[in-house]
């Protein structure tokens, strides 16, 4: 809404629609960090350094609970969060619970990443919407 | 635990910075929060507003919006009563960019 007096101005905000990548990231590659107290899970795509990126929630029905790492200023998805990890994993992904674990296997992480990957297919994730690739929402395991 | 800095939250209660919970920060954020730490503080000490966290009950959740567009910065923050005063005090445990509240988050305040 303009401001009466003032020229309206729209912002630019590549973030707000992320753009999952085209090559599917290896877990081997993704560089995974588990913060004990904070309980978040961070999983990093291979990716230069020094791209600043925002955290946008994935639209699941009802709650926030994963985000994904959109740059700042392209909008390239360059990592997943999840926030308080191990409710989570109880509530809605039990196989999550083992990435809370030390060296957590590729196997898991792997499992993760598909799981996160038909997550943002199904629902999308802040403006993007979700990929038409004609999957009904509740097969997407643990969801 | 070293502190980095201690401040007062939008109530009062003294909340601090530990250099463990900046370590967390910028090994989960780095690119987005290194040159961020001013705005945690501002939006621990002057809020836009705070929300209980979903699964966590003593956890609390401030957002600051970062002016133009629709960033905020987003701190959360774990309370533990202070004996024997019955007060409570708050640590820092992770805080990053985001562009939302949290749905499934309550309103504490304003």
């Amino acid at each position: 809404m303009a401001i009466k007096g003032r020229s309206s101005f729209t912002v630019a905000e590549p973030w707000a629609v992320p753009v999952w990548p085209s090559t599917a990231p290896t877990p081997a590659d993704a560089e995974l960090h588990y913060g004990v107290l904070a309980d978040e899970l961070v999983l990093r795509f291979p990716s230069p350094g020094g791209r600043a990126t925002v955290s946008v929630a994935i639209n699941t029905p009802e709650v926030d609970y994963v985000y994904v790492l959109a740059d700042e200023r392209t909008g390239a998805v360059l990592g997943i969060q999840v926030d308080n990890l191990r409710p989570s994993a109880r509530r809605r992904h039990p196989a999550w619970g083992r990435l809370a674990q030390p060296r957590p296997p590729l196997t898991a992480v792997a499992d993760f990443l598909t799981d996160v990957t038909a997550l943002f297919r199904a629902y999308g994730a802040g403006d993007a919407p979700p990929a038409d690739d004609g999957r009904p929402a509740d097969s997407i395991r643990g969801d | 635990m070293p502190t980095r800095w201690q401040v007062e939250d939008a109530r009062g209660r003294p909340v601090e910075l530990a250099e463990a919970g900046w370590s967390h920060i910028i090994e989960h954020h780095r690119d987005d929060m290194a040159e961020r730490e001013s705005d945690i503080r501002l939006a621990v000490e002057a809020p836009d507003h705070v929300n209980a966290d979903v699964d966590y009950a003593q956890r609390e959740v401030c957002y600051r919006s970062l002016g133009r567009g629709r960033r905020f910065v987003r701190v959360v923050i774990h309370y533990q009563p202070v004996s024997p005063q019955g007060s409570w005090r708050g640590r820092i445990i992770t805080a990053h960019l985001t562009f939302r509240e949290k749905r499934g988050e309550v309103r504490l305040w304003p």
